[in-house]
């Protein structure tokens, strides 16, 4: 393929690596924020987006690598593990299935639920999404600190498996949890909506508004009665309801004729909390290795040897390695030291004896091209 | 179309050419004499590949291979030397004052003593291997690289102080002391022109010659350019025989050596490497190293390297 489509495919890959990072951040500050539904819905959208793009990417440098018989090599590798499960269980278990529920509408959903519960599919793979973080690491090997490919290769290396492991452990943690039957935010919710709803059909039907309201004091989550299609009880005007609550924000039981509809928000809430900081979190990782831990390994490793092996190689180059002081019993700079001390000086007295032989010539047949036409 | 004619116009073919090549920008940041080094040596590696162009309609028709070499080294040569006498003049005529004539011991006329130099300078440039060493001269100096080290170490008043002042007996002010460096370092290729290959320093890759063909070279030049006083003219020729040999040479010859070494090696248009040491300061440990190979005083190179270190240079 020719090399500039290449070069602007890998571009465009990178552009939308740091769009779906803002994404998915923006998700998530906009259930804490209490931002409207039509902006969450908007974010949910493209976030399906962003997945469908690149398990097309995946599945194209998938196919490319068959073809070329380097499937392997590209998936261990290159990382093509990371794109895997940063595009295709998303796009499946997540962008996917949210995207259906918020296109077909709550009401519809909650009519399929005999085939397939969407809401609690998404639910439990809302976690899913921490999977978006591992994107992070395609960044990491764009940036580069220095011409060592070394240099690249051990802070991505570093990267991938200190955000791998987080994101790990973090799944890790949230599916043993209910396997361990440690109850979560939103089964506790759960459990006392039920308790409420059980409560509220076995009453009086015939109560008035009042009693209602006084229900719905003991249980802040409930927002809206319905009985065989009639409003019993709501909490805020429609226009609320629609404005503010999309189909997450919001469970609904049905208990004998009574349709109970309570708020999850606080739920939400909590676990869009919980993913900002994870990201916050891996963010920092990754900028503390790049920002501190890729200049000391530069300072320390590669840079001395960049300027050794140009001393090895360029006939008039003749600087030294700059000694760091408190890292001077290194290996690295111990070799150094013979460098400067020995290597250099043998070098130029070579040089000497040699002259007036020739220098390093900085002029070539293509720099005088044009002159010569 | 005349003899005369034709020779013109293949004088003005080979002027653009020359003219073109130096101003490449991968020499932009170059002197005179470094570009004229690079050229040539251009030149001879990629000889084969540029002379059928060279001899076609376009350029040379009516020369041969061997003509058109003779041609543009000669254009090179004499292109550059233009330009290097107009840097020299300018030197002597303005940048050294000549005051240090009025501190040293013979007295001697400013103007005579600047005419001299000047003829030096032209000798020099006409001798390849004395021209050779005048790149590193030539550089030091359009580098100001005695004005930097000359004023740090009177402010210092140590080793290189002590010896210019209390062993040398030098009675010169900062000022005067960094005029009569440049001087010396002017007149220092001089002593390359007195040598016959194989002579003196076994024709030019050892890096320094015997003491007493220095000292006789000395008077000879004494004998030819009688207008320069004695004392500059030991300055510059000493700088040419090694410490470690004769370790009654002056300091002000020690100083002139250092510096047209530094100046051969002098890059500043060179990308230090992030992990490098400055240039200079690599530059004083290697010869730190090799003082003895060079015939320098490794004193004088310790301090040299602590002011380079300490003023990041």
């Amino acid at each position: 393929m020719n090399k500039k489509i290449v070069g602007a495919l890998e571009s465009l890959v990178i552009v939308a690596i740091v769009l779906v990072l803002v994404q998915t951040f923006l998700e998530d500050l906009a259930v804490v924020a209490g931002w409207s539904w039509t902006l969450r819905r908007g974010l949910i959208i493209s976030g399906f987006f962003f997945d469908l793009f690149f398990t097309v990417e995946f599945l194209s440098r998938l196919a490319l690598s068959l073809g070329r018989g380097e499937a392997r090599r590209y998936l261990i590798k290159r990382r093509g593990w990371i794109d895997f499960l940063a595009s295709v269980p998303l796009l499946a278990f997540n962008s996917g299935p949210t995207l259906l529920a918020v296109l077909a509408g709550s009401g519809s959903m909650l009519a399929a639920a005999g085939i397939l519960n969407v809401l609690k599919v998404v639910k439990a793979v809302r976690i899913a999404r921490i999977l978006r973080l591992l994107r992070i690491l395609k960044i990491v090997k764009q940036i580069k600190n220095t011409d060592s490919i070394m240099a690249q290769r051990h802070l991505a290396k570093i990267a991938t498996m200190t955000v791998a492991a987080i994101v790990f452990a973090l799944l890790a943690a949230a599916f043993l949890k209910p396997l361990l039957g440690i109850p979560g935010a939103d089964t506790i919710l759960e459990r006392e909506n039920q308790k409420t709803a059980q409560g509220i059909a076995a009453q009086d039907p015939g109560r008035g508004p009042e009693a209602w309201r006084e229900e719905a004091r003991g249980d802040e989550s409930l927002l809206l009665v319905k009985r065989e299609g009639r409003t019993l009880y709501s909490r805020y005007d429609n226009a609320v309801y629609s404005t503010s609550y999309g189909f997450q924000d919001y469970s609904v039981i049905t208990q004998g004729a009574y349709t109970f509809f309570f708020d999850r928000k606080p739920v939400q809430i909590e676990q869009s909390w919980g993913n900002l900081l994870y990201f916050v979190l891996i963010v920092l990782v990754v900028l503390t290795l790049l920002l501190l831990y890729s200049p000391h390994f530069a300072m320390t490793i590669s840079d001395p040897i960049h300027v050794m092996r140009r001393g090895m190689v360029e006939p008039d180059y003749h600087f030294q390695v700059k000694i760091q002081e408190e890292y001077s019993e290194d290996d690295i700079f111990r070799l150094a030291r013979h460098y400067n001390d020995t290597f250099l000086p043998m070098k130029d007295r070579e040089k000497q004896s040699r002259e007036p032989e020739t220098t390093a010539l900085d002029l070539n047949m293509g720099d005088i091209e044009n002159l010569l036409q | 179309m005349s003899k005369f004619d034709v020779m013109e116009q293949q004088q003005a073919k080979a002027s653009l050419f020359i003219q073109r090549l130096a101003a490449n920008p991968a020499l932009s940041a170059m002197n005179g004499l470094q570009k004229e080094e690079q050229i040539l040596q251009f030149l001879n590696i990629n000889r084969r590949q540029l002379m059928p162009t060279l001899t076609s309609p376009q350029f040379f028709p009516r020369m041969n291979a061997g003509q058109i070499w003779g041609l543009l080294t000669a254009t090179l040569l004499n292109e550059t030397t233009q330009r290097i006498v107009k840097d020299a003049e300018a030197l002597i005529w303005g940048k050294i004052n000549m005051t240090f004539l009025d501190f040293l011991a013979e007295t001697a006329e400013a103007e005579k003593v600047r005419s001299a130099l000047r003829d030096a300078v032209l000798t020099i440039l006409k001798n390849p291997l004395a021209r050779r060493e005048f790149c590193g001269v030539y550089t030091a100096l359009i580098n100001k690289l005695p004005d930097k080290y000359i004023g740090q170490s009177m402010d210092r008043k140590k080793y290189v102080h002590f010896e210019l002042i209390k062993v040398q007996r030098l009675k010169l002010g900062r000022e005067e002391l960094g005029q009569f460096i440049k001087a010396s370092l002017l007149l220092r290729a001089l002593v390359h022109t007195y040598v016959s290959t194989g002579e003196g320093n076994g024709g030019g890759t050892n890096p320094y010659y015997p003491s007493n063909f220095v000292h006789s070279v000395s008077e000879k030049i004494m004998g030819r350019y009688g207008a320069l006083p004695r004392e500059l003219v030991r300055s510059a020729c000493e700088s040419s025989a090694s410490f470690a040999e004769n370790s009654k040479i002056g300091a002000s010859a020690r100083i002139t050596a250092v510096m047209s070494n530094l100046g051969k090696s002098y890059k500043p248009q060179a990308r230090m490497d992030r992990g490098a040491d400055t240039l200079e300061k690599s530059w004083y440990n290697t010869a730190r190293r090799n003082y003895k190979f060079y015939g320098f005083d490794l004193k004088m190179l310790d301090e040299f390297y602590n002011i380079a270190a300490e003023n990041g240079w």
